[in-house]
């Protein structure tokens, strides 16, 4: 065996330690044996210690599974070895041609194509959390659709507008309302537009429901300190829970409030108190000499909370009460 | 390399959307740093090579490059993109798509083989060290391209001094020849190095 004089050295140690502290208490001999079977075992684990990527096929080449089977499997088995540091560097094609695996530089290329295929498939498959990125994408949806809305109607009532010019101001319709009556009106030229946007308005309230659905399961703790639809675009602007749990609550503070931040840094004007977190009602909502300390407040909140749903995954009810304590209180003038 | 009527010409597979010049698909230098270094420059040996493609995005360059190598490993790490990249790779024969941060080539070292070419096209603040780090691929009198996006190194130097900064870098990296090449002409604000890894550094 070629480990044998490493052996001896560990031995050697063992057995100092052993006499050192035990010395009476445990018969010597029957400790070594143990010893020495455990050292046994790790060899035969040594001996496939480092391997080529190849190597790892070969096992599989034996196995009478179906070919994609095969690949699948040694993908899985080069992607554990690959996570423990357990594979060899700087693979050489002609090591795997003299080992049988493949039988020229053609097949070579085609089977690491293979298993990079597969590797970087799985490996996509692990790096995404469906349910996040569909929050994500979700919410990012539900902005653009209400953009979408509210830009359609707005040309809606110009064309409206430029059509019904003579009428007074006071007349003019509510823009909802006036969507409405071209949606019934059958010989209106955007009466199929109008329509549509009705289509495009039930759409969204769809969609809003879901995002308020993942929101509460992905960020339970969030969703309930600033609302589901808040908790998710600050979800959404950030890109992961990953990242937004290791966020600064100084930067949660001030998140979307991009333009008035680097104003402030480049020129030192009065830096932004809220970005996102302002559509939170307790901070749209609160007297605007508090709204500063309402937002730092929250942003520190969320920042815990953050932390729990990535870390913990579940509502924490002792932390949500203190946490609503604490906001509620900063809304309110000392 | 195929020229025609001062096109570059690429003669893979053509899919569908691909734009084609007597029979053979165009290699656009407006749309691929490689092809508007073939124009402005030379071209790379890249034929019957085996390349290791840095920053593949989608796969566009690496598709046209894989036509003349033998072989293209190509790095990406967005998720989006890396799917194009898979997808290619199920059409071409010779792409090996790698789903890992080029940052860190520890990662796939065990994977891809020495290379003759490397190329670099990502456009990251610390885009010259990842080249570096990369280097180890790269076989004695191999050739590397770095392709610098210049804005994304910061604005506060220069374009001179921040080409004289990575080329010292790459200079006492072991790469000797270096060549600067802008590419201001089709793509504005990036410069490409070219250079060969020398032959001593690899036998100390």
């Amino acid at each position: 065996m070629h480990g044998s004089s490493d052996h001896s050295g560990d031995l050697v140690l063992i057995w100092d330690i052993t006499s050192n502290l035990i010395s009476g208490l445990v018969d010597k001999r029957v400790f070594v044996t143990v010893v020495v079977k455990d050292q046994d075992e790790k060899d035969r684990d040594g001996k496939q210690y480092r391997q080529f990527w190849y190597e790892l096929c070969l096992e599989e080449k034996k196995n009478p599974a179906s070919l994609a089977g095969s690949i699948r499997n040694a993908t899985k088995k080069i992607q554990e070895y690959r996570d423990d540091s357990k594979l060899l560097p700087f693979p050489v094609w002609q090591d795997a041609v003299n080992a049988g695996i493949v039988s020229d530089r053609k097949r070579y290329i085609s089977l690491i194509r293979e298993i990079s295929i597969s590797l970087a498939i799985s490996d996509l498959e692990k790096r995404s959390n469906k349910d996040e990125m569909a929050l994500i994408h979700l919410v990012r949806i539900l902005d653009e659709t209400d953009k979408s809305i509210s830009r359609l109607s707005e040309k809606v009532e110009d064309y409206y507008i430029a059509q019904h010019l003579a009428e007074l101001p006071g007349d003019e319709r509510n823009i909802w309302s006036l969507i409405d009556a071209i949606a019934r009106d059958r010989d209106h030229p955007l009466n199929h537009l109008a329509k549509n946007i009705h289509r495009l308005h039930d759409s969204r309230t769809c969609i809003s429901s879901d995002v308020r659905e993942y929101a509460g399961k992905i960020l339970p703790n969030m969703s309930a300190l600033c609302g589901p639809l808040v908790s998710a675009r600050l979800l959404a602007r950030v890109g992961s829970r990953s990242q937004l749990a290791r966020m600064p609550a100084a930067s949660l503070q001030v998140l979307g409030a991009g333009p008035s931040l680097f104003a402030h840094l480049s020129s030192g004007s009065d830096p932004p108190k809220h970005g996102i977190i302002y559509q939170y009602k307790g901070v749209r909502h609160a007297k605007r000499q508090l709204r500063g300390r309402v937002s730092r407040v929250l942003a520190c909140q969320l920042a815990t909370a953050a932390r729990i749903d990535y870390y913990r995954g579940a509502a924490d009810e002792e932390f949500l009460r203190k946490a609503s304590e604490k906001i509620t209180l900063a809304g309110k003038l000392a | 390399m195929i020229w025609k009527d001062g096109r570059l010409l690429s003669p893979g597979k053509i899919l569908p959307g691909d734009r084609v010049y007597h029979g053979m698909r165009t290699w656009d230098p407006a749309h691929s740093k490689v092809a508007a270094l073939c124009h402005i420059h030379g071209e790379p040996p890249v034929k019957d090579a085996c390349i290791l493609y840095l920053g593949a995005a989608a796969g566009s360059t690496v598709s046209f490059l894989s036509d003349y190598a033998e072989v293209v490993y190509a790095v990406e790490f967005s998720p989006r993109p890396a799917r194009d990249l898979i997808r290619l790779a199920h059409q071409r024969s010779n792409v090996i798509p790698i789903f890992e941060d080029a940052r860190y080539p520890e990662r796939y070292l065990p994977l891809v083989e020495m290379v003759d070419v490397l190329i670099q096209d990502i456009a990251q603040r610390d885009q010259a060290d990842i080249a570096i780090r990369n280097l180890t691929f790269l076989k004695p009198g191999g050739h590397l391209i770095l392709f610098l996006k210049l804005l994304s190194m910061g604005i506060e130097k220069k374009r001179e001094e921040l080409t004289a900064e990575v080329l010292m870098q790459i200079k006492t990296a072991g790469i000797i020849d270096v060549k600067v090449i802008n590419l201001d002409k089709y793509h504005s604000g990036h410069v490409a190095l070219w250079g060969t890894q020398s032959v001593q550094k690899n036998d100390a």
